[in-house]
């Protein structure tokens, strides 16, 4: 009896388990609908902004930009490591921090590793990563979140602590695969421009508005980045939770098996016991 | 009734107004800007503060807005800017 009671224990700690991921999916779900539809609208703000900035910039073979011109010598790199904000959610981390720390060991230069994200922080400093700085990011980022760490980042630049900057982040693919990438921020890459048009009054000058629209793009760009890695996080959690909540049923119906079993023998048991007793009753009787 | 032209305000967060516009006031480094249909192309660095757009029907609105960008080109005005609000 004592093995029935042990399995009904265990079917029942395991379905608290599956209510646990099923609601972990769930909850990932919705995040990740609320992430894709940020980023959505943030992709034709960046958009337009782009635009502008290749209107703003055609023709021009030079652009007096700290932003845009790289520094003499590149002596230190900065590293922004964008990690999930929990765990539960398969390789995504780990993934990302084994793909940084090679990044770091390749260079060979001197590194500055800013983190965003809440997620192990034990585990990055244990990798041995230089984790300078460690920044809070929401679970959909917003864009005041995201000029915060422009900003920043920009500050590191100007001053010339860092000479590179570099986000490291998963690229979101799809709901079923991320991988790891990293995206040169700063110094910004040029693309080749487009052919002037003509004719376009700048106002107050074309300086400051290019000045403008180059920092609007990074903060677009950084924002962009922070919300494609939330998308992949919700949506590694989500896979992961649906991985855990059918293996959960796997086992429950495993369990459900076996209690049955036992329970069928044991009342086969009870049965044969009941049985010989009354035969033992039996042949007492008549042989008295 | 005057010639409107395409008014668009975006933010980060999603478009504000979109919409056909008889004419906008839009504050610059330099000093405000008015446009009307069939302004000449120009692109303009917008300062913090307010710009005020008369819809098409005589409407108006005032939008409250980061700094930002504005462009006017073929009769279409952008707005873009971090933070905007009606």
């Amino acid at each position: 009896m004592a093995n029935l009671r042990a399995i009904r224990t265990r079917i029942k700690s395991v379905e608290n388990t599956r209510q646990i991921t099923k609601s972990m999916k769930m909850v990932a779900a919705a995040k990740l609908r609320r992430t894709q539809s940020a980023f959505a609208s943030l992709r034709a703000y960046a958009d337009r902004s782009g635009t502008l900035l290749s209107e703003a910039s055609a023709g021009l073979t030079e652009i007096a930009n700290p932003y845009l011109t790289p520094h003499a010598e590149c002596r230190r790199v900065c590293y922004v490591l964008i990690v999930g904000n929990r765990g539960l959610c398969g390789t995504y981390n780990q993934s990302l921090l084994r793909y940084c720390e090679g990044l770091i060991r390749e260079s060979g230069e001197d590194s500055y590793v800013l983190v965003c994200g809440r997620w192990g922080k034990d585990l990055i400093a244990a990798a041995g990563l230089q984790v300078q700085e460690t920044v809070e990011v929401s679970d959909t980022p917003t864009h005041e979140e995201a000029l915060a760490i422009a900003d920043r980042l920009k500050k590191l630049y100007r001053e010339g602590t860092v000479d590179k900057i570099v986000l490291v982040y998963q690229h979101y693919r799809s709901v079923l695969s991320q991988v790891p990438e990293q995206a040169q921020l700063l110094p910004l890459k040029r693309d080749d421009v487009q052919n002037a048009e003509g004719g376009t009054i700048f106002e107050p000058d074309r300086d400051s508005l290019l000045n403008a629209l180059l920092d609007m793009y990074i903060g677009n760009t950084v924002h962009a980045v922070l919300l494609e890695a939330r998308t992949g996080e919700h949506s590694a959690r989500m896979t992961a939770m649906t991985a855990a909540a059918d293996n959960t049923e796997e086992l429950i119906s495993d369990l459900t098996l076996e209690l049955n079993h036992a329970r069928q023998a044991a009342i086969t048991t009870e049965i044969s016991e009941i049985a010989g007793g009354a035969e033992a009753l039996r042949n007492n009787t008549a042989g008295g | 009734m005057a010639k409107c032209f395409h008014l668009c305000i975006m933010t980060a967060e999603g478009t504000l107004l979109d919409g056909e516009a008889e004419y906008c006031h839009i504050p610059t480094a330099a000093g405000s800007v008015g446009v009307l249909a069939d302004h000449a192309p120009m692109l303009c660095a917008m300062q913090e503060g307010e710009t005020l757009c008369r819809m098409e029907g005589g409407e108006e609105k005032t939008v409250r807005h980061s700094a930002g960008v504005a462009s006017v080109r073929n009769n279409r005005v952008t707005i873009l800017a971090d933070r905007a609000e009606l």
